[in-house]
């Protein structure tokens, strides 16, 4: 997609104990976050987890049943759709079936009345934009899968939006042309400057293309900031599970103090970093994220750092690195990612092994599963 | 960036999050088009539905001194004609669906599931009797099989050539009970026919094929897994044959006559057009219609809101491919005889029918003649031309206005609002004879809020009612299959709910606009029992004359008047089919 000298207007949204009942059901359960003006924001979790009727609070098909929209300084809970500065792209793109990619590109301005003399320039230049150059004329139905969404995303910007709304806008895509389309749409978003709100259940598209990242987990945000910081500090079990693999050891709190806490887990004393958001009380049950990369296999008889002794109960050889299950002497089983070594220096099942930690790559996480000790709405 | 005022309307400033939707008006009506539109289908329906609802319902209890009694309904039931008007009904319509649905059954197995030559001529051919009115096939019943029928004259010629003593043993003389079931067969199996022929295409052919998998024989499998499957089908389009069936006037009139299982009386449409407009007898004819009306509404109610969430196949499903080789070849010739036989059968009542609009004297002399069309045409010339403008009016509207309100109920939907659809779609559920009379008592003048005896605009809201349903149901089935996805685009982008709605939903619903057009005007054309309480000299209808003159034995003009009827419609159809082949055409494509 070609630089423009298309410049938006962008506004920051701003969502405050935003809750949407379907039937008794929390949809989305009291969340509060801000997408700021001309960043791109993504809303991640699984499916069910309220981020796609979060968007569509935002683009105004639903109206929350508590709490406020604000996209810039304006109240929006209650304005339909059609009068909102928002413009969605949907997940199954949404294009007018019986009318051509002109036309489609145009609809936005033909509706809101745009002087006739503007349309086609515009059109053309979106079309441009979005290197579809050429295929005005062609009907939507025969465009490929990536053609399509090149039309959403020039019938969407045509408007100038304020927000752009991107509904798991590569879901429908090959695998290859997805990491393709990420970093266009990456540097569109960037290029023209726009406040974007991208939703999706894929952590690694969440990963590489956010400013910021809002991961929700039944109805509630679970963390929020930006992709560095979900991923090196969880602040949940469901956090750290979802984004990334992780390994879970059961610890307990021995102290409590300022920058640092006190567990004792495998039967050695750790001392951490503590954990973000949650206060940990002394006595309590907690686990312990351990990222398999920040694992690291050794002879069993090496004492460097903190490490444990265990066996090597499978291995899978993955090319670029090879995934070792270890048995910990201490009874826990842990996932290992270590760069694959050359032939002969693989480990091998029943191998005696010592697991070495990145102590400061390890969290703590509570041990309860956040969704179990909220109240029920 | 705060302070900035954008393009946006909505309300300006923060403002303290409020309770629940609760007490404010439903979403969808806070757009004044969405509420004008509501406000307009309520006015219709209250006007047309419910007010000639509870008028013929208050006649059939109003006293003549102005109290209300319930004498007429006690007269009804302890009164023996009555009651044998009742059970002529039950035994016709009873004996007439269960041939509609086994004749339905066996064309629909035929056409989905077997490799029989000329599928696609049987499937042309059953669709026949919907495009023809119920009495002109006994009409049509009449030069084949009445006493001076084409092939009664045969036989009794074969007789006299065997030398019988009574050469019209070997005749078999339609008038009775066999006639007019033989009649409503013909008009109403085609619609079991779609409902099983949907049905079978929508079967998971895998559930079949898991039975053989697992050694059960083709019979085996027929009674426990194909069968059983389509009970649902089964059940609910036999509740809604017997439901037209039970109501059905035109061949009980020209057949039926004395001749019924109880033969001093009538069926049940018939008495009541007889009380009203033979003995003006308001009262007792209101009555039947509302004793007519009962049992239609809970077979509605039964079949649409009931039975639809117990069925195991999707009717609007995707038809599946199935492997056509496995029924026994026994089966297969056997149906394929059945269905030959009904198809010829079928082709010969419109080929007498012609035959007869253009020969001297059925039965006698079989000269060619232009006369009956001359008369015809001369003579109903006005009502020929009612018949088109009326019909065709009717129809736009009823196809638009249905569409509109499907698009309200599915799109703009809230709480409530499935009691409007409900009542809206009441008009398809009660017999013709109710709407008919219904519209008579409301705006005849018994009833003096609105009066519009013998103008073409009662006759054109009657129309339009009746088949309005079918532009609402087609319309909401239409709008299931397209994602409201597209239309969320539509206001994404700025457009408001009137110009998404002419833009962008109305162009994608095209093709069913057409669907709902032709179909209503066909039934308007060939409508009989309603508008014979409607029609006056002013405002004659071409349909009401073909009854007149078959009625009177008039043999030819009637064959004259069907030609022109059946020609007429015919061409509406082609017409809007060339029309609308553009659009059936992207609608396959999304």
């Amino acid at each position: 997609m070609a630089t423009t000298t298309l410049r938006l207007e962008s506004q920051p949204v701003r969502l405050e104990g935003v809750t949407k009942l379907f039937g008794k059901t929390a949809a989305v359960d009291d969340i509060t976050f801000e997408a700021e003006a001309g960043r791109l924001t993504t809303l991640l979790g699984p499916s069910g987890c309220g981020k796609t009727t979060t968007l569509r609070m935002i683009g105004g098909f639903y109206e929350p049943d508590a709490g406020s929209i604000h996209i810039g300084p304006k109240f929006v809970n209650t304005v339909p759709p059609h009068a909102r500065s928002t413009r969605t792209v949907f997940q199954s793109y949404a294009l007018f079936p019986h009318m051509t990619v002109f036309e489609n590109v145009a609809f936005g301005l033909r509706a809101t009345r745009v002087p006739r003399g503007e349309i086609g320039p515009r059109v053309d230049e979106a079309l441009d934009l979005v290197g579809l150059t050429g295929l005005a004329q062609r009907s939507s139905g025969q465009l490929s899968g990536g053609q399509q969404q090149r039309v959403a995303f020039a019938r969407a910007l045509v408007t100038r939006p304020e927000v752009l709304l991107l509904d798991e806008p590569l879901s429908n895509l090959d695998a290859k042309l997805r990491v393709h389309m990420r970093g266009e749409i990456r540097s569109l978003q960037q290029d023209l400057g726009i406040t974007t709100i991208y939703v999706t259940h894929d952590q690694e598209e969440a990963m590489s293309l956010s400013d910021h990242v809002v991961v929700m987990q039944a109805g509630r945000i679970d963390q929020q900031g930006p992709p560095h910081d979900i991923y090196e500090r969880p602040a949940t079990r469901f956090v750290a599970d979802f984004i990334g693999t992780s390994n879970f050891v059961d610890a307990r709190v021995e102290s409590v103090a300022a920058d640092v806490v006190e567990v004792a887990a495998l039967g050695s004393i750790l001392r951490l970093a503590p954990p973000v958001g949650a206060a940990l009380r002394p006595g309590e049950s907690v686990l312990l994220v351990l990222r398999p990369e920040h694992l690291h296999l050794q002879d069993p008889d090496t004492s460097d750092g903190v490490g444990f002794p265990g066996r090597v109960a499978s291995v899978a050889y993955l090319g670029a690195v090879a995934t070792y299950e270890v048995a910990l002497d201490g009874g826990a089983t842990v996932t290992v990612d270590n760069p694959a070594p050359v032939g002969a220096a693989l480990r091998h099942a029943g191998d005696p092994v010592r697991v070495r930690l990145e102590v400061d790559r390890v969290y703590v996480v509570p041990r309860t599963d956040s969704d179990t000790i909220r109240r029920s709405p | 960036m705060a302070d900035e005022t954008s393009a946006m309307t909505g309300r300006a400033g923060s403002r303290a999050p409020r309770d629940p939707a609760r007490l404010r008006l439903p979403r969808a009506l806070r757009e004044p088009a969405v509420a004008i539109a509501y406000g307009l289908v309520l006015f219709v329906v209250a006007l047309l539905v419910i007010y000639p609802t509870y008028t013929i319902l208050i006649e059939s209890v109003r006293d003549p001194d102005g109290g209300l009694t319930l004498a007429r309904y006690v007269r009804f039931f302890s009164s023996t004609y009555f009651l044998h008007t009742l059970y002529n009904t039950l035994l016709v319509s009873g004996i007439a669906t269960a041939l509609s649905l086994v004749l339905g059954f066996g064309f629909a197995y035929a056409i989905t599931r077997t490799d029989l030559p000329l599928k696609g001529f049987f499937t042309a051919v059953v669709l026949v009797p919907m495009l023809l009115p119920a009495f002109l096939i006994a009409f049509a019943l009449i030069l084949l099989l009445g006493r001076n029928g084409v092939i009664n004259r045969f036989m009794y010629a074969a007789g006299e050539w065997l030398g019988l003593a009574d050469p019209s043993v070997l005749q078999w003389v339609i008038f009775g009970s066999h006639g007019v079931i033989l009649a409503q067969t013909l008009t109403f199996f085609p619609m079991a026919f779609l409902v099983f022929s949907a049905a079978l295409s929508s079967i998971d052919p895998r559930l079949e094929e898991a039975a053989e998998d697992l050694g059960a024989s083709y019979w085996y499998t027929l009674r426990r897994v194909t069968l059983p499957l389509l009970a649902p089908a089964a059940f609910s389009s036999a509740l809604l044959v017997f439901m037209f069936n039970a109501s059905a006037f035109g061949a009980p009139a020209v057949l039926g006559g004395g001749r019924l299982f109880f033969p001093q009386a009538s069926m049940l449409a018939p008495e009541a057009i007889i009380q009203i407009l033979g003995l003006y007898d308001w009262g007792m004819g209101t009555t039947i219609a509302v004793i007519l009306v009962v049992p239609s509404l809970l077979i509605y109610v039964l079949g649409e809101y009931y039975l639809k969430k117990r069925s195991y196949v999707t009717v609007s499903g995707t038809p599946t491919a199935f492997r056509l080789a496995v029924v026994p070849p026994a089966v297969k010739w056997t149906l394929f005889a059945l269905c030959l036989a009904v198809s010829i059968f079928i082709i010969s009542i419109v080929l007498v029918v012609v035959a007869g609009a253009f020969t001297r004297t059925w039965g006698v002399n079989y000269d060619l003649t232009w006369r009956h069309m001359a008369t015809a045409l001369q003579a109903s010339r006005a009502s020929i031309i009612n018949s088109l403008v009326l019909s065709g009016g009717g129809a736009i509207a009823a196809a638009l206005f249905g569409t509109l309100a499907a698009y309200l109920f599915t799109r703009r939907s809230f709480r409530g609002v499935r009691v409007l659809d409900f009542t809206a779609m009441l008009p398809y559920a009660l017999p013709g004879v109710v709407m008919g009379l219904g519209f008579a008592v409301a705006f005849g003048g018994r009833f003096e809020l609105i009066v519009l005896t013998g103008t073409g605009t009662i006759i054109f809201l009657n129309h339009f009612i009746r088949r309005m349903p079918f532009g609402l149901r087609s319309g909401g089935s239409a709008l299931k299959q397209i994602d409201p996805v597209i239309e969320e685009a539509a206001a994404d982008l700025g457009a408001k709910p009137v110009y998404s709605f002419l833009r962008i939903t109305f162009p994608l619903l095209r093709a069913t606009i057409m669907g709902a057009f032709v179909f209503g005007f066909i039934n308007m054309m060939t409508d009989i029992t309603a508008v014979i309480f409607l029609v006056s000299p002013r405002w004659r209808l071409l349909s009401i004359d073909l009854f007149n003159a078959i009625d009177a034995g008039r043999l030819g003009v009637a064959a004259a008047l069907s030609v022109i009827m059946i020609v007429s419609t015919f061409v509406v159809l082609i017409v809007v089919w060339r029309a609308s082949g553009r659009g059936l055409d992207f609608l396959r494509r999304s």
